[in-house]
């Protein structure tokens, strides 16, 4: 580390990070700085954005870090793994995101499937899916939420369930499901993820409702796995960042069979979601207003104005150290939250209003806060700061989905006010 | 009906003694300040009964020595706490009472005995005792102003405030600006130097009691806000004190002096006001109806209360973690280098309250902009808080020292 500030000791305050996590952020953040610096273009596939370069990149920088371990953090202890706080796990998508947000994005998929089975005591199964995370293999897998007529309205709580509109019927000991998905990924045919670096998918944590009527009662979660008759799917959906490492696409349900046993709860897992989800942005977009900075601090050094170095300039030292500022806070700030989550006796479990508040609160504010650090580094670099090669306008167009995923910030704020009294658009 | 559990953020960083006595102070602002906090900058009286109160829950006494009947509790982050507290009811009584224990931190810290000796005892007693760290000069050719005098970069040098040594004594003259407590202090620790070209070497802090031969006073600085805490000029004229109430030269004073700067207490009264902003526009909100419902349940206004709760939560954040660092040194070290910057961070915080006091009175409209309604005194007292210490610019600079050596 270059600077004595961005060390991560000095990053991650120690009552929120053991000694022993220390070890691990340490080790990702060497990782980042050795192997995802030098390919962070690449993982765009370059300026003519060449899929198999990007492909093959990812693949092999997910490779790299599921040979460090990285895979088999996530997964609990009592299946084998690490069982890492949630604390740690953010600080790791932040150490990512200072290399490639999408990076760290697709690092975290693999476990999407395995959370609702441990969540909701499907031991069977949780045992299968934990032993493929904890194998050397690498695999992949995707939620499930967002719907054509807005995904606004399902991951809204004030909805409660009424306006999702993909089916889940029950028939015997089956579920017969039928609807149209948008936004999740990565989704594709099944054998598309079959690759040289990559062994599979894991299949999708879907949501659907079993009755709209029936309000939150209603809402349900299905594991659908990737190989399932029944799917079809769209062309990837050309967005303005992470166009490879995150690559979404539409998904039709016709008819696709679920057995009972893949039925993996109901409105906690999707609310839960949003809490884990949106605190993932945050971290993430601290981490990249964090790489945004350095290469500020780097950039402002070598660069002169008569003769001495910008950073050196009081106009731009001030809006240095602003920048600073606003990483900093919003770092010790979803570390709080995160170490409130892994307290739900005291603070609540995690689909529980408060929490939702606070994770949407950290998300809305790292958000902006991340825009407009880029924003003002852009500035600082000139022309150089919108070219290709200096990363900064990489980093600016992939932080904008870590916005508006989950619901983008209006609906953050929404959700932390309704921490605050009933507010439900009536 | 606010739901409880949001307003009472529970920090995960404090200790159970912490939450108590927290608990106990939240208690006390809500009974004894915020009834009257509306008449507390007009009315002197009231300041120095609400005061004596303080003197009563035993916070004047709390962080002063045992040995002098103090109760030792010393610690940043449970000051910091406390500060939330009172500024929810009026920050300048904040302001006012940490003051004191920033005059008296050199002499704690330095164990000057004679000074301790001769002071502390009443300020560890049942009566009202007011203590006033005095550090910005008018400044004049030579700059001076708070930017100067409190800039590490000139160690020492902008100070014109003189100590001279004859026999036993310490000979003060020269003048301040801008102190808290300045006119109404009991004990003044004075920041002076017996050669500015010394810089750090020349630095002494002298220790004076109130109407000592010397001392005069001039009129209160007539300020938009913050009026609970005073503050005038104040002039030395050959005052001659005993030179054991004085620390330093050769450095010894220095040391002290630049441990006097950082803080968080900045960030934490701060907090306290927009948590009251975010009560009181709450209320109102909640209250008024538009368009056939309350401001609060339209879209727009929701959105900017979510934003008045979310920098709130981030300030309260960012000061108790700064403040568990500050105390433990063993782990984060001494506050100088990224410690310092933290804290300087802490005090940047403060502009967010400003914003924020700006956003609730738009929300609550004219109301907003009426002394009964309080909000528009959270704004001006908040002003002031950025401008403290060299002011929230010149924290910017001493943030980026922790990232690179930066002479400006």
């Amino acid at each position: 580390m270059k600077y004595n500030m961005c060390r991560p000791v000095n990053k991650y305050l120690d009552t929120f990070i053991s000694d022993e996590d220390m070890a691990m952020i340490e080790t990702i953040a060497k990782f980042v700085e050795k192997e995802v610096f030098p390919k962070r273009l690449d993982l765009e596939g370059g300026w003519h954005r060449d899929e198999k370069l990007a492909e093959g990149t990812l693949d092999d920088l997910y490779a790299k870090l599921v040979a460090l371990g990285y895979q088999k953090l996530g997964v609990p202890k009592d299946y084998g793994g690490m069982g890492i706080s949630t604390a740690l796990r953010l600080a790791l998508n932040e150490e990512l995101a200072r290399g490639d947000s999408g990076l760290s994005v697709h690092a975290g998929k693999a476990h999407a499937v395995l959370g609702p089975f441990v969540a909701t005591g499907n031991v069977k199964k949780a045992r299968e899916y934990a032993d493929k995370l904890l194998s050397n293999d690498c695999y992949t897998a995707a939620l499930m939420i967002s719907e054509p007529q807005g995904s606004v309205n399902i991951e809204d709580p004030a909805q409660k369930g009424r306006t999702i509109r993909t089916k889940a019927e029950r028939r015997g000991n089956e579920y017969v499901l039928n609807g149209h998905k948008i936004w999740g990924g990565p989704a594709g045919p099944a054998e598309i993820f079959q690759r040289e670096k990559l062994k599979g998918h894991l299949g999708y944590s879907l949501v659907a409702t079993t009755d709209p009527s029936a309000g939150d009662e209603g809402i349900a979660v299905f594991h659908v796995p990737a190989d399932s008759p029944g799917l079809s799917f769209s062309n990837y959906i050309k967005t303005m960042g992470m166009c490879f490492t995150d690559r979404n696409c539409e998904m039709w349900l016709e008819n696709v069979r679920i057995p009972e046993e893949l039925r993996t709860g109901g409105v906690e897992i999707m609310r839960s979601r949003m809490t884990t989800g949106r605190l993932g942005c945050a971290a993430r977009c601290v981490g990249v207003a964090q790489a945004g900075f350095e290469i500020a601090l780097d950039f402002m050094k070598d660069r002169e104005i008569d003769g001495k170095p910008v950073r050196e300039r009081s106009l731009f030292a001030a809006q240095l150290g602003e920048i600073a500022s606003e990483i900093e806070a919003c770092r010790a700030h979803y570390l709080y939250v995160a170490s409130m989550l892994d307290n739900p006796k005291k603070y609540g479990p995690r689909w529980s209003e408060a929490m939702i508040a606070r994770a949407s609160a950290a998300r809305l504010m790292a958000g902006r806060m991340v825009l407009s650090t880029l924003k003002k580094v852009m500035e600082f670099m000139g022309a150089y700061g919108y070219s290709f090669e200096y990363q900064i306008e990489k980093y600016y167009r992939d932080i904008i989905i870590l916005q508006q995923g989950f619901g983008g910030p209006q609906r953050d704020a929404l959700d932390a006010i309704r921490s605050y009294y009933t507010f439900d658009w009536r | 009906m606010i739901k409880d559990y949001a307003l009472h953020f529970p920090p995960v960083l404090i200790t159970e003694e912490q939450q108590t006595l927290h608990k106990a102070v939240h208690d006390f602002v809500n009974r004894e300040i915020i009834p009257i906090r509306e008449r507390l900058e007009d009315e002197g009286d009231l300041q120095q009964k609400v005061r004596k109160l303080l003197v009563d829950i035993g916070l004047q006494r709390l962080s002063m020595p045992k040995e002098y009947g103090g109760e030792g509790i010393r610690g940043t982050l449970l000051n910091a706490l406390i500060c939330e507290e009172l500024s929810r009811g009026d920050v300048g009584i904040a302001v006012s009472l940490m003051c004191t224990g920033w005059a008296w931190k050199p002499a704690i810290s330095g164990n000057i005995k004679a000074v301790l000796d001769r002071f502390m005892p009443d300020f560890c007693g049942d009566k009202v005792q007011i203590g006033c760290f005095a550090m910005t000069e008018p400044g004049g050719p030579h700059g001076g102003g708070g930017c100067d005098i409190e800039n590490a970069v000139y160690r020492g040098t902008k100070l014109r405030t003189t100590a001279r040594f004859e026999g036993d004594e310490c000979v003060v003259n020269g003048s301040k600006l801008w102190a808290t407590n300045s006119g109404i202090a009991d004990l003044y620790c004075i920041a002076c130097t017996v050669d500015p070209k010394l810089g750090e070497d020349g630095i002494v802090l002298a220790y004076v009691p109130k109407k000592w031969p010397g001392l005069t006073v001039g009129p209160d600085e007539k300020k938009c806000g913050l009026k609970t805490d005073h503050n005038c000029p104040v002039y030395f004229d050959d005052l001659r004190i005993p030179g054991e109430w004085s620390i330093g030269p050769g450095g010894k004073a220095a040391e002290l002096f630049w441990a006097q700067l950082p803080g968080v207490s900045s960030g934490a009264m701060a907090t306290g006001i927009m948590q009251g902003i975010m009560e009181t526009v709450l209320e109102y909100t909640g209250q008024r109806i538009v368009a056939d419902k309350p401001i609060r349940e339209h879209g727009g206004p929701a959105e900017t209360l979510a934003d008045l709760a979310m920098e709130t939560e981030l300030a309260r954040t960012w000061y108790l973690t700064t403040a568990y660092m500050c105390d433990h040194p063993e782990i984060y070290g001494p506050k100088k280098g990224f410690l310092a910057a933290r804290m300087n961070m802490a005090r940047i915080t403060s502009e967010k309250a400003v914003r924020c006091a700006e956003k609730a009175i738009q929300l609550m409209g004219s109301y907003g902009y009426v002394r009964e309604y309080h909000v528009e005194k959270y704004w001006r007292d908040s002003l002031m808080i950025t401008l403290w210490k060299g002011g929230t610019r010149l924290s910017r600079h001493n943030v980026c020292r922790a990232y690179y050596d930066l002479e400006i």
